[in-house]
């Protein structure tokens, strides 16, 4: 076999090998852009998860919520009790229970304030709690012929379940 | 510039001419004489022209047929006829267009007996294959008469000493030739006379039977020292002598070896219709002047292609690199944030569900209807107001019940109610009157209507 059947073979066998490999090369390449595309999706997924949590974290800190255990929760949970003996009148409508994660008791609160500004910052200092949280269902307020307020909230305070 | 060996071979001897460059120039490289040349230079690109009296030369008639198979064993039939040849040939042919008709074709017809071509001939049949033109003394001096004069009918006549070959050519067209064999005792004793004779006679065969004006006579080989000769010749013939010298063509070589060597120096110029080669030689060589053609092409391809080639690797490199800085850089902000005590997934959905309470009911406090209808509450003045919140509604209720100086103020009040009533729909609250009282007498109203809105 001359040279020139050699030389043609093998730059035959050169070409074809190269373009096979262009071709590879081109497909790894799609692959690695398309990996490099899933990362950055990611990558910004994650920037977006962490604002989220920072978030969340700056969130817990404003309301001053703090992990409690069951038991803590109640004596919480109690001690706003207390506190609302001191300034309303109080029945309570339904027990102290647990739900899922967290003590509820349903009560009603009346008071016969002097003023509107007192209806209004009482009112106002119930719905800021987050320890106990206070969800208010009803609210009647009689202004004639003497001023009265009668109210039915639920208190709930969530606590920390331990996995055992 | 390619580098070619253009060869003469005959039964006693070897020369052969190495050349560099093709087509309009050539400079001579070396030449050389010897046994073994054939051997030594067809490995690479060589031309072959052989010293063979017996070169058959015929004029033969066939149909008009374009096969050029068929053509073939149209003329090898008539050499069997003609002259009882019936062993296979090397054949080339060239048409007289001048005797042809639209009935049948006048060929001049070469032909060389195959059997040179074995083992112990002259050129073996290996050899042959691997040349790029194999063809007669006879031809190559019509190729160095063409040379001379293209325009003119030229009578070629040369002798290396062995044979006296004659030529009459007119530019590539080959009208006749004749070879003889120099006998003995003409070496000895009159190869001059020897000459003039056979020179004379075939001239005025030539010029007189065959009916060709002659319009120059060359005297080459041995024979362009001989003066005498020329003398002689002229004498008799009516035409003029010359002796063929180097031209432009050919450059780095004297007068006297050219005329030694001059049928290496007279194939490289003859036509392709010359080539006595076999025709699958013939496409052998074509497909190895496509593979010359092909070669560059490709490897000029190959040398486009090696930068892409490059690019896309430099390009994969980069992209791998960017996706592996990425990953280091999840892998790192993963972990961290992994680490994140509130990330714990009981610590997580405890705070998560206990927002999620805390929102739930502040979004549903009934007391934020109070901040919408403050409008309302500001002219209603009620009595009582009761607000609720039940399936996903904020409710409020209000009990009005007041006292009027005159109708006309009672009636203003409703109007103004009833508007503010309205102008609450904007705010997404609908409202519903309960009951509606109008006391006249005493110009008194009582109203129950209740606000209400989705959360």
């Amino acid at each position: 076999m001359s040279a020139r059947y050699v030389l043609y073979i093998v730059l035959l066998v050169a070409m074809s090998t190269s373009l096979f490999l262009y071709g590879a090369l081109e497909e790894t390449k799609t692959s690695l852009e398309r990996r490099e595309r899933e990362l950055m999706r990611l990558k910004a997924e994650l920037s977006r998860r962490k604002a989220q949590i920072e978030e969340l974290r700056s969130r817990i800190r404003r309301e001053g919520i703090k992990p409690l255990s069951e038991r803590e929760a109640l004596e919480v949970l109690f001690n706003f009790l207390d506190k609302l003996k001191g300034n309303y009148r109080m029945s309570v409508m339904r027990d102290v229970r647990k739900e899922g994660s967290a003590w509820v008791v349903d009560l009603k609160l009346s008071f016969e304030p002097k003023s509107g500004r007192e209806i209004a910052s009482r009112l106002k200092e119930l719905t800021t709690y987050s320890s106990p949280i206070v969800e208010i269902k009803g609210v009647m307020i009689v202004t004639q012929p003497e001023p009265a307020v009668e109210m039915e909230v639920s208190l709930k305070q969530p606590f920390l379940e331990v996995e055992r | 510039m390619g580098k070619v060996a253009s060869l003469f071979i005959s039964k006693t001897f070897q020369r052969v001419v190495v050349l560099r460059g093709r087509g309009e120039k050539f400079r001579v490289e070396f030449v050389d004489k010897g046994l073994d040349l054939l051997e030594r230079y067809s490995t690479g690109s060589f031309y072959i022209s052989i010293d063979y009296p017996e070169l058959i030369s015929e004029t033969v008639e066939i149909p008009p047929v374009k096969d050029e198979d068929t053509k073939l064993v149209l003329i090898k039939k008539q050499l069997l006829d003609r002259l009882g040849i019936s062993e296979d040939m090397f054949v080339i042919y060239r048409e007289d267009e001048e005797e042809s008709t639209p009935q049948k074709r006048v060929l001049r017809v070469f032909a060389l007996p195959k059997s040179i071509s074995s083992e112990d001939g002259l050129v073996p049949e290996e050899i042959l294959r691997g040349s790029e033109f194999f063809t007669t003394c006879q031809f190559s001096l019509a190729g160095v008469s063409k040379l001379v004069s293209p325009d003119l009918t030229v009578f070629h006549v040369f002798s290396e000493g062995e044979n006296l070959t004659m030529t009459v050519s007119s530019g590539d067209d080959v009208l006749y030739t004749r070879t003889l064999p120099v006998p003995p005792y003409a070496k000895e004793v009159g190869f001059e006379d020897f000459v003039h004779e056979n020179v004379n006679m075939t001239y005025m065969f030539v010029a007189q039977r065959s009916n060709i004006p002659v319009d120059l006579l060359l005297l080459s080989g041995i024979l362009a020292d001989s003066e005498e000769l020329a003398r002689g010749l002229a004498e008799v013939i009516s035409t003029g002598i010359a002796v063929p010298i180097p031209s432009d063509i050919f450059s780095g070589i004297d007068g006297k070896t050219y005329n030694e060597f001059l049928p290496c120096f007279g194939t490289p110029l003859l036509p392709d219709s010359y080539d006595f080669s076999p025709p699958e030689v013939k496409e052998r060589r074509s497909f190895n002047s496509i593979l010359s053609r092909t070669i560059p092409v490709l490897l000029t391809l190959f040398l486009l292609f090696l930068p892409l080639l490059g690019m896309r690797l430099y390009e994969i490199y980069s992209t791998s690199r960017s996706v592996s800085e990425l990953v280091q850089l999840l892998r790192v902000q993963t972990s961290g944030i992994l680490k994140d005590p509130l990330l714990k997934r009981e610590v997580f959905n405890y705070y998560l569900n206990y927002i999620h309470a805390l929102d739930s009911a502040r979004a549903g406090n009934p007391l934020n209807t109070l901040k919408d209808v403050e409008p309302l509450l500001r002219i209603a003045n009620a009595k009582t107001y009761v607000l609720g919140k039940e399936n996903r509604t904020l409710t409020l209720y209000m009990e009005i019940e007041r006292s009027f100086p005159r109708l006309i103020d009672m009636t203003l009040y409703r109007e103004k109610l009833f508007k503010v009533l309205e102008g609450l729909s904007s705010k997404g609250y609908t409202y519903k009157i309960n009951s509606e009282v109008k006391d006249l007498k005493d110009n008194r109203l009582s109203i129950k209507l209740s606000v209400e809105r989705k959360i």
